[in-house]
């Protein structure tokens, strides 16, 4: 299905109605700005220092108590939301899924005024979709998206995470859509995004044969990424092995974003899209 | 090793073909897999996988290279014996000593054994057929190529009690089996076999020397009957080296009651016999057993049966009974073979009168009768001429000695045998049958030959008296397996005897009046008219017992035996491939 068919923008149209009943229209429902400065909503009082803005001092406060309180309001922030979109070969089977994923929280994003940025990831990132806000850019970052290709030998989780943040000063909220499946590993990379306050939420996409080993026999193996070969005979004990082993992959990435508070969403391309995007609302938006 | 078909060899070729596929290295399928970094963890648990990748090609080579040698030797069916695959006539000794256990086994057992390898190793054109040999060669099957039938028949194969006989062998020389195209194996113990003798026949020798007692003579006999006292005779042989102390335990009655244990030492070889006086039991059945676990069981019992004391009761019908009665009472006082009664008598001896008794002996017969026809004048000068020889009636007589004075010239009546006759075809002395009557005419007159004085007259009436009783042949307490018994009858050979095996078997019928050979160690039964009678039948054979096949030696040429290599070969191959079936079933399938 193409990202920019009608019928496919018709479900996140769909999924968007969904996020405003659930959330308010927005996926930071329950992450709104801590700081407070200018804005409508009231939220506490603070003593007046030199510098702060006559404006905000509460007169009637000062007939009352004889001293300079100024009113604080809810600082009413635009939230960037960084796409991080797995395009190494490994993604292959499951780039589709994942840009599908990508799409519609971008059209939810678009659509709740939060800017979006859309990088795809393998050893290095590539702009999918340079900063974009507004409802009037969602067809275009569709196009992005759908012309958006796998490439790359393999994927630096870390390295990505570092040229993330070194492109990007301003913190938001990073959305990693990746197998995860990262010979290098990817507490590293999901550290060093925390340690520059980016809040984090991870949907694992992988597919069925990730999970299950169906060879048997002798076999080439052939890694996707590097072309590395290897030849080995696969039977009962050594298919049970390497489901153990993607098992605690998949084991150690949820205890990770558990003890780290990063969200985390895994599934399968066997489940559809919309399906995860509306267990993610209904959870509360992008939150761990 | 000869191959019967060489030319098989060219499928060899075959190999070339096998090892270029081979060479070829069919790789595996490649797959392309999204976390090979995770394969590596199941890598670096099986770090010798290349390895023994590479093994198993070479194994996997080796096996099917293996495979296609052993078929192609299969199909030149080689062997390794230079057999000339003529037909073969297997003899398996069924003898008694072939009872003997060697190593846990009988020698019957090894020999069936030995016969079954070498008909497996038959091929599809030989014929072959199977036959026991003990006392008499007895064909088991017919010359066949089908191996069920044979092993069939080698199966059915029973052990006997009957010893050896070599000469029973000597009816293969005249056969019709044709040594050309036919060789005859006898898988035996060689115990008594003449290979000398029989050198057309091929001996395979099963078992070996062993230690062995049993007995070689057995014989028991009443010595007085009031109070009892029986006396046994025996005689035992050893193959032991050196002297075995036992004992020797007697039985009485089909109960097996233990009369007496007697200690015996049984010394190498042949003993010498020994007799023991024993105070009780009486007619009926006895055993002698050894107490000794040896090689061999059947000798290890003797089965004796003393026959009971059946006097006949004769009676005297004559005007001068003093002579006659004596020679009665002469028999009664000794060995009590004969009383003189007047009630129930089975024989009536009468001088110059015709009795009505239904067996008679009559002497100086003077007017015509049934039993004598007409009667003429006395004959003179009279030449006694035996024309019968070895009758029972003259059992012991000198029958020149014997004046026939006062013979007469007498008309033979109907269904009449004469056993002693003049020159001039006078009847002398004749037996003379009128429907179930019987009398033995004597003619002469006693009394006036004075034949009354003269010590043939109580043997002849004795002779006479038993032989119409049918008991001219006494039965011996015990015989040998063999051996053919005459069997006590009246019906001089017309009569129908019951015969019963053992206890508790089904008896058979018999006719005529000898029984055997004998074939079955124990006890015999006979029961017809004349009586029921008891017979011990044992083995009695120093060649069985002694169980000496030391200097026997192993005449057989070569012969194929067991499974032809071919069908070895044949598995093998079938073994082999079914390893690299396994093996490619791993590659492919896991």
């Amino acid at each position: 299905m193409l990202l920019t068919d009608p019928a496919f923008i018709r479900r996140l149209e769909s999924l968007y109605l969904l996020a405003r009943k659930v959330l308010g229209g927005t996926l930071r429902a329950d992450r709104k700005s801590t700081r407070k400065g200018a804005g409508i909503s009231f939220a506490d009082y603070s003593e007046y220092s030199i510098g702060d803005d006559h404006r905000a001092i509460d007169w009637r406060v000062y007939a009352r108590l004889d001293s300079l309180m100024i009113k604080l309001f809810e600082l009413e922030e635009d939230i960037i939301m960084y796409f991080l979109l797995d395009s190494s070969k490994s993604m292959d089977s499951k780039f589709l899924y994942a840009r599908q994923l990508v799409a519609a929280l971008a059209y939810i994003a678009l659509h709740s005024m939060d800017k979006v940025v859309i990088y795809g990831m393998a050893e290095e990132l590539i702009v999918v979709t340079k900063p974009t806000l507004g409802r009037g850019k969602t067809l275009g970052v569709l196009q992005n998206l759908e012309v958006a290709k796998p490439f790359g030998v393999g994927t630096d989780f870390a390295t990505a995470a570092r040229q993330l943040c070194r492109w990007h000063k301003k913190k938001g909220m990073v959305i990693a859509v990746s197998d995860f499946f990262f010979p290098g590993g990817f507490e590293d990379g999901l550290k060093f995004l925390q340690w520059n306050n980016h809040d984090l939420f991870c949907i694992q996409v992988q597919d069925s044969e990730d999970r299950k080993c169906r060879l048997k026999g002798d076999v080439e193996l052939q890694c996707i990424e590097s072309g590395e070969l290897r030849q080995l005979t696969i039977t009962n004990s050594e298919a049970r092995a390497y489901e153990q082993a993607v098992i605690d992959w998949n084991d150690r990435l949820s205890e990770f974003c558990a003890t780290q508070g990063i969200g985390l969403v895994s599934t399968t391309t066997d489940v559809p899209f919309d399906r995860i995007i509306q267990s993610i609302l209904r959870r509360g938006g992008l939150v761990s | 090793m000869i191959f019967l078909y060489p030319g098989y060899f060219l499928a060899l070729l075959g190999l070339l073909p096998l090892i270029a596929v081979y060479l070829l290295k069919v790789r595996p399928g490649r797959k392309p897999v999204t976390a090979f970094f995770l394969w590596r963890e199941v890598f670096d648990q099986k770090k010798n996988t290349a390895l023994s990748n590479r093994l198993r090609e070479i194994l996997s080579l080796l096996l099917m290279i293996l495979a296609l040698v052993a078929v192609v030797l299969a199909m030149t069916t080689p062997e390794i014996a230079s057999d000339q695959r003529k037909d073969l006539l297997l003899i398996l000794d069924n003898s008694a000593s072939m009872n003997a256990r060697d190593n846990g086994r009988t020698r019957l057992a090894v020999a069936r054994k030995t016969a079954f390898d070498i008909i497996r190793s038959l091929d599809a054109n030989q014929q072959a057929a199977v036959a026991t040999v003990s006392m008499d060669v007895q064909y088991q099957s017919h010359f066949t190529t089908s191996p069920k039938v044979l092993i069939d028949a080698v199966r059915g194969i029973e052990q006997s009690d009957c010893p050896f006989r070599s000469e029973a062998l000597d009816t293969l020389a005249a056969g019709a089996i044709s040594m050309d195209s036919c060789r005859i194996i006898l898988i035996s113990d060689g115990c008594s076999f003449n290979a000398d003798a029989n050198d057309y026949i091929e001996l395979v020798k099963v078992g070996s020397d062993q230690e062995n007692i049993g007995f070689l003579i057995c014989d028991i006999r009443m010595l007085q009957s009031n109070p009892v006292k029986v006396g046994i005779y025996y005689k035992l042989a050893s193959s032991f080296d050196k002297d075995i102390e036992t004992d020797i335990i007697i039985t009485y009655g089909p109960d097996n009651r233990i009369i007496k244990v007697i200690p015996v030492t049984v010394r190498p070889g042949i003993n010498e016999p020994e007799v023991y006086t024993i105070d009780a039991g009486g007619p009926g059945q006895w055993k002698a057993s050894l107490d000794i676990q040896d090689a061999l069981a059947n000798d290890n019992v003797a089965f004796l049966a003393l026959q009971p004391k059946r006097p006949v009761k004769i009676r005297v019908e004559s005007e001068h009974k003093f002579f006659l009665v004596n020679s009665i009472l002469a028999f009664a006082q000794t060995s009590g073979e004969l009383e003189y009664s007047q009630e129930n008598a089975d024989v009536v001896l009468s001088n110059g009168l015709i009795p009505q008794a239904e067996r008679s002996i009559i002497f100086g017969i003077k007017e015509s009768s049934g039993w004598c026809g007409q009667v003429a004048k006395e004959i003179n000068n009279v030449i006694a001429k035996i024309k019968i020889e070895d009758h029972p009636v003259l059992s012991n007589c000198d029958i020149d000695s014997m004046p026939f004075i006062g013979a007469r010239d007498i008309n033979l009546p109907e269904d009449s045998l004469v056993i002693v006759e003049t020159s001039e075809h006078v009847p002398l002395i004749y037996r003379v049958r009128q429907g179930q009557r019987v009398a033995i005419v004597i003619n002469m007159d006693p009394f006036e030959s004075e034949f009354y004085y003269s010590a043939w007259f109580p043997i002849v009436v004795y002779n006479c008296a038993r032989y119409l009783m049918g008991r001219q042949d006494t039965i011996a307490s015990a015989c040998s397996i063999g051996d053919s018994i005459s069997i006590p009858t009246t019906q001089y050979g017309n009569e129908t005897t019951a015969v019963t095996i053992g206890h508790g078997n089904e008896p058979f019928q018999l006719s005529g009046s000898s029984y055997g050979p004998i074939r079955k160690a124990g006890f015999h039964t006979l029961e017809n008219s004349s009586g029921k009678w008891l017979l011990g039948a044992n083995l009695f054979a120093s060649t069985e017992t002694l169980l000496d096949n030391k200097d026997v030696i192993d005449t057989s040429k070569p012969l194929n035996r067991g499974r032809p290599l071919s069908a070895t070969l044949a598995i093998l191959a079938l073994l082999l491939l079914v390893i690299e079936c396994v093996l490619y079933h791993r590659c492919k399938f896991g």
